[in-house]
C-alpha cells in the first residue's frame, strides 16, 4: 500500500520530470471545480492539512463566518481530490493527487491552470500544515487565530504575508522551503513564539514589519543553504542576530558586535525584540531597516 | 427560525422517498456542504448535524439522490442548465447563503417531471423544515438570527449533548502529578483503572499533567532538543535522542532512551518497556507491566494527527560532542602516556633507537612503514596457512593468527611512541640550543612529543561542530597521526625493533653523538633559527 507521503511524492517526482521534457500542450481540459463550506457549530479548535501537489494556492481568512471554504479546481482526468474533515478531531484535510495508476505525460501537464482557494475561520483556533509542490502560492494569515503554521514548500513561488495582527499568540512557526523564491511579509503581525525558516536555496525575503502587539522577546531562527537573504526589521525592533556562516557575507549595517551577537543599537530599550539565529552556509545576507 | 420552505432539491429527495424520514421527521441543521460541478454534471452533497449526508448528483439525464436514480429528465435541459448555473455561482457561498440560494432558484423545466412529481412535490414541501446553522462570527443580523435559532429544539438538542459531552469528559478528567511519580502508586493506578475502561484510546481522556504536557501517540525528542518539564506520553512509544528537564511517564508505550538521551528526573512504562541504548536517567527507571486488569496491549496509532511528533523547543549546541572529544583526546594521552613511561623504564634503549631512527631516517622509515602496512594481511594469512597445514604447526598458527595482530598494533603503539619521543626530544633541545634551562629526559621528551602529536586533534575537535570545516580538520588530524605512526612502524622495521642501533646512526658520524645539538658553551654558540641565548 503507497503511504500517503509517497502517493503525494509520486505525483510531484513525475510532474518536474515531464515537465521538463515535454513541450506540446494540451488543449482539452476536463476541469472540475469542488467547493466546500462547513459552518461553526461548536468547534473550539481546528487542524489544516493540505496537500496540493501541482497549481496554484491561495489562504486567507473568511469574512462569511464559515469555519473554512475552500474551491479546488482541477483536471479531474489526471487529478483526484481528497477532502474529509473529521468532526471528532476536528482536522480538515484536502489533498489533491494524481489518479493511482496514472502514468502523466508532459502534454497533459503543460499550461495546467488548476488551483486551489481556501479561506478559515478568524475566531477559531487553527492549526495549519501546508505542503505543495509545483506551485505559487499566496497565503495571508493574518487576522487568523493561530496555534501554529507548518509550511512546506518545493520549488515554488510562495509569499506568506500577515496582513493584519492574528487574533491569538501561536506557539510556532515553522517554513521550509525547497529551492524557490519566498518572501514572509509582516511577521511583526504573526504573534508567534518562536520562527522557523529553512531554505535550501534560492532567494528569500522575510520581512519583520509589524505591529509586534506583544511586546517581549520572539525568538527565531534561520537555516539557509544557497542563496540570498534578506532580513527586513522596522526601526522601533530591537534585534540581536546570532550569525553561524561558513562563506555567507553579511551586511552589518545598524548593528554593534557585543562578544559574537550583534546588537540593534535600540535593543536595550526596545519594547519587542527579536533574537535572530541565523544559520547560512553560501550567499549573502542583507539587512533593511524600515522606517515607522 | 429561518425554514427552507422552497428548497425544491430537497423536496425532490422527499418526494421520491430517498430521504424523507430523516428530514420531514424532525428537524437538523445543514452544517456543510459540498458542491461538484464539471461539463459532465454536477454534484450537491449536504452534511446535517447528524453527520448524515444526501447527495444530490445531476449527470445524463438523471437525477440520482444518494446513489439512487430518482427521476429522469431530458439531457440538456432548461432544468438541468437552471440547476447545474445555480451550482456554479454557489461555490464561495456558505452553507446559509446556498440554502438561500436555492429558496430563490425559479423552477424552470419541472413541467418536464410530469404532474406525478408536482403532486409529491407539492405534499412534501409543507413538511419540510430544514434548519439553517447559522455561522458565529458572522454579520450582526446572521447573530440575530443566531439567538433565534439557539431558542428552537434543535439548537436546544445540540447545546444539551455538547453540555452531556462535556459532562462525561470532566468526569473523565484526570490531573497527573508527574512530580511525585515515584512515589504514588495511587496515580498509577488510577491511570491504569482508565487504561483498563478505554484500552489504548487513552488520548480521548482528559488527562493533564502537572508542570508539564501530554502527547497522544509517538513521539521523538531529538538530539539537542530540550523539553522543559514533565512528560506524559499515550498509547504510542517515546524516543529520546535528547534531553527531558523533568519526569518522563509512558503509558501504554515504550520508553527508549538512546545515547545522548539525558532525563532529569524518573522515568517510568506503564504497560510497556523502558529501553536504554545509553544515556542519563538521573532518577529512577521503571516497567510496569500491569497493576490491575487491563486489556491485551495493541498498538495504537496517534489519536490526533495534530499532535506533533517532533517538539521544536530548544536547539541544542555542539558543546556536547566537543567535550565528549577532549575527555576522548585526554584519555588517548593517559593511556598512551602510561604505555611510554613503560617502555622508558623497561626497554630504554630500544626505544630511543626507534625514536632516533625516526629523527635521522624519517622519510626512509615513512616509506618502510607505508609498504609494510599492504603486506601485513599477506603475511599474516601466509603465516597462518602455512602453520596451519602442517598437525605440528596448528598450535604455532593459532598463536601467529592472534599474536601478529597484537604484534602489529603493539608496533604501531611503539612507533608512535617513538615518533613522539623524537618530536619532544627535538622540541627540547631546541629549547635548550635557544638558551633556556630544560633538562632532556626521556620521559619529558616522550610527554612534550605526546603533547604536540595529540594537540593536532583539538581543533578538529573544538571544531567538529562546523559541518565542512570539522570533516576537514578531522581529516587532517588524522593523516597527520597516520603519517606519524607509519614512520614509527617504518622506524620500527628498519632498527629491528630497536635492536639494530647502528641503523639509527647510519648517517651521522660514528665518532658523534646527541652532544654535538647541545650548546657546550653558550656565550660562543649562535642560534640556529630563533631566540637568544639566556644570559
Amino acid at each position: 500500500m503507497i503511504s500517503r507521503s509517497r502517493r503525494f511524492a509520486l505525483p510531484l517526482g513525475l510532474v518536474l520530470v515531464t515537465m521538463a521534457t515535454q513541450t506540446e500542450a494540451q488543449t482539452d481540459r476536463n476541469y472540475r471545480t469542488l467547493s466546500t463550506s462547513r459552518q461553526i457549530v461548536e468547534e473550539e479548535d481546528i487542524t489544516i492539512l493540505v496537500r496540493f501537489a501541482l497549481g496554484h494556492f491561495t489562504l486567507g481568512r473568511d469574512q462569511g463566518g464559515a469555519l473554512y471554504r475552500s474551491r479546488l479546481r482541477y483536471d479531474e482526468d489526471l487529478f483526484e481530490p481528497v477532502q474529509r474533515y473529521d468532526r471528532e478531531r476536528r482536522t480538515l484535510e484536502i489533498r489533491l493527487e494524481g489518479q493511482e495508476g496514472r502514468d502523466f505525460k508532459g502534454r497533459e501537464l503543460k499550461d495546467l491552470d488548476q488551483r486551489l482557494d481556501m479561506a478559515v475561520s478568524p475566531s477559531v483556533p487553527a492549526r495549519i500544515d501546508l505542503e505543495f509542490g509545483v506551485v505559487s502560492a499566496d497565503l495571508d494569515l493574518g487576522g487568523i487565530s493561530l496555534i501554529e503554521v507548518d509550511v512546506k514548500t518545493g520549488a515554488s513561488e510562495s509569499v506568506l504575508r500577515f496582513s493584519r495582527p492574528t487574533t491569538a499568540p501561536c506557539e510556532r512557526l515553522h517554513v521550509v522551503v525547497g529551492a524557490a523564491k519566498f518572501e514572509a511579509e509582516n511577521l511583526g503581525n504573526a504573534n508567534c513564539q518562536t520562527m522557523q525558516f529553512e531554505g535550501a536555496a534560492g532567494a528569500f525575503m522575510l520581512d519583520f514589519t509589524g505591529e509586534w502587539q506583544h511586546g517581549g522577546e520572539t525568538a527565531a531562527k534561520i537555516k539557509l543553504g544557497v542563496g540570498s537573504l534578506t532580513v527586513r526589521f522596522p526601526a522601533h525592533l530591537g534585534v540581536a542576530i546570532s550569525l553561524d556562516r561558513f562563506l555567507a557575507t553579511f551586511e552589518r549595517s545598524g548593528f554593534v558586535k557585543r562578544g559574537d551577537v550583534f546588537y540593534s543599537s535600540n535593543y536595550d530599550s526596545a519594547a519587542a525584540t527579536l533574537r535572530l539565529d541565523i544559520d547560512a552556509a553560501f550567499g549573502d545576507i542583507n539587512v533593511v531597516w524600515v522606517p515607522r | 427560525m429561518r425554514v427552507a420552505r422552497w428548497m425544491p432539491v430537497l423536496a425532490l429527495a422527499a418526494a421520491t422517498g430517498l430521504v424523507t424520514a430523516p428530514i420531514v421527521a424532525q428537524q437538523k441543521a445543514v452544517v456543510a456542504h459540498s458542491v461538484s460541478v464539471s461539463d459532465d454534471g454536477s454534484t450537491l452533497e449536504l452534511e446535517l448535524t447528524d453527520g448524515e449526508r444526501i447527495t444530490f448528483e445531476f449527470a445524463n439525464g438523471t437525477l440520482r439522490i444518494n446513489g439512487q436514480p430518482a427521476v429522469s429528465f431530458k439531457a440538456g435541459s432548461e432544468f438541468e442548465s437552471s440547476w447545474k448555473n445555480l451550482l456554479s455561482h454557489s461555490g464561495s457561498l456558505s452553507s446559509a447563503e446556498l440554502i438561500e440560494a436555492l429558496e430563490g432558484w425559479q423552477l424552470e423545466g419541472l413541467e418536464e417531471m410530469g404532474r406525478e412529481l408536482g403532486t409529491a412535490l407539492e405534499a412534501t414541501l409543507s413538511n419540510l423544515d430544514v434548519v439553517i446553522a447559522s455561522a458565529v462570527g458572522a454579520a450582526e443580523a446572521e447573530l440575530a438570527e443566531l439567538a433565534e435559532l439557539e431558542a428552537t429544539e434543535v439548537a436546544l438538542a445540540i447545546e444539551e449533548a455538547r453540555l452531556v459531552q462535556e459532562e462525561a469528559r470532566l468526569a473523565q478528567e484526570l490531573v497527573i502529578d508527574l512530580n511525585r511519580l515515584t512515589g504514588d502508586r495511587s496515580v498509577l493506578e488510577r491511570v491504569d483503572e482508565l487504561r483498563s475502561s478505554y484500552g489504548d484510546d487513552l488520548g480521548n481522556v482528559g488527562i493533564q499533567v502537572e508542570n508539564g504536557r501530554v502527547h497522544v501517540g509517538d513521539l521523538t525528542i531529538g538530539r539537542g532538543q530540550v523539553f522543559k518539564g514533565n512528560l506524559a506520553v499515550l498509547s504510542g512509544d517515546v524516543s529520546v535522542y535528547g534531553t527531558v528537564d523533568g519526569n518522563l511517564a509512558a503509558l501504554n508505550g515504550d520508553v527508549i532512551l538512546h545515547n545522548n538521551a539525558r532525563i532529569e528526573g524518573d522515568v517510568i512504562a506503564l504497560n510497556g518497556r523502558v529501553t536504554r541504548g545509553g544515556g542519563h536517567v538521573a532518577g529512577r527507571v521503571r516497567s510496569v507491566s500491569s497493576l490491575g486488569v487491563t486489556p491485551p496491549r495493541a498498538r495504537a496509532a496517534p489519536a490526533a494527527p495534530s499532535a506533533p511528533t517532533r517538539i521544536y523547543v530548544n536547539q541544542g549546541s555542539g558543546f556536547e560532542g566537543i567535550g565528549q572529544g577532549i575527555a576522548t583526546l585526554m584519555g588517548f594521552f593517559i593511556a598512551l602516556a602510561c604505555i611510554g613511561f613503560g617502555m622508558n623504564f623497561f626497554m630504554p634503549r630500544q626505544l630511543e633507537v626507534v625514536s632516533e631512527t625516526v629523527s635521522d631516517s624519517f622519510g626512509r622509515s615513512f616509506m618502510a612503514g607505508l609498504f609494510a602496512q599492504p603486506l601485513l594481511l599477506p603475511l599474516w594469512a601466509m603465516l597462518v596457512a602455512g602453520l596451519a597445514i602442517t598437525i605440528v604447526g596448528i598450535p604455532a598458527a593459532v598463536i601467529v593468527a592472534l599474536g601478529l595482530p597484537l604484534a602489529v598494533v603493539g608496533a604501531a603503539v611503539t612507533g608512535y611512541l617513538a615518533a613522539a619521543k623524537s618530536v619532544g626530544n627535538s622540541f627540547l633541545t631546541r629549547r635548550m640550543a635557544q638558551g633556556h634551562s630544560v633538562v632532556v629526559t626521556p620521559y619529558r621528551s616522550t610527554i612534550y612529543g605526546l603533547v604536540g602529536m595529540l594537540a593536532v586533534w583539538a581543533p578538529a575537535v573544538a571544531l567538529s561542530w562546523i559541518p565542512l570545516v570539522g570533516q576537514l580538520l578531522l581529516t587532517l588530524a588524522f593523516a597527520a597521526t597516520w603519517v606519524m605512526a607509519t614512520a614509527g612502524v617504518g622506524a620500527a622495521i628498519l632498527s629491528r625493533a630497536g635492536l639494530r642501533a647502528t641503523f639509527a646512526g647510519s648517517r651521522r658520524q660514528p665518532a658523534l653523538t646527541d652532544e654535538h645539538y647541545w650548546p657546550m658553551d653558550a656565550s660562543n654558540f649562535t642560534p640556529a633559527r630563533r631566540g637568544r641565548p639566556r644570559k
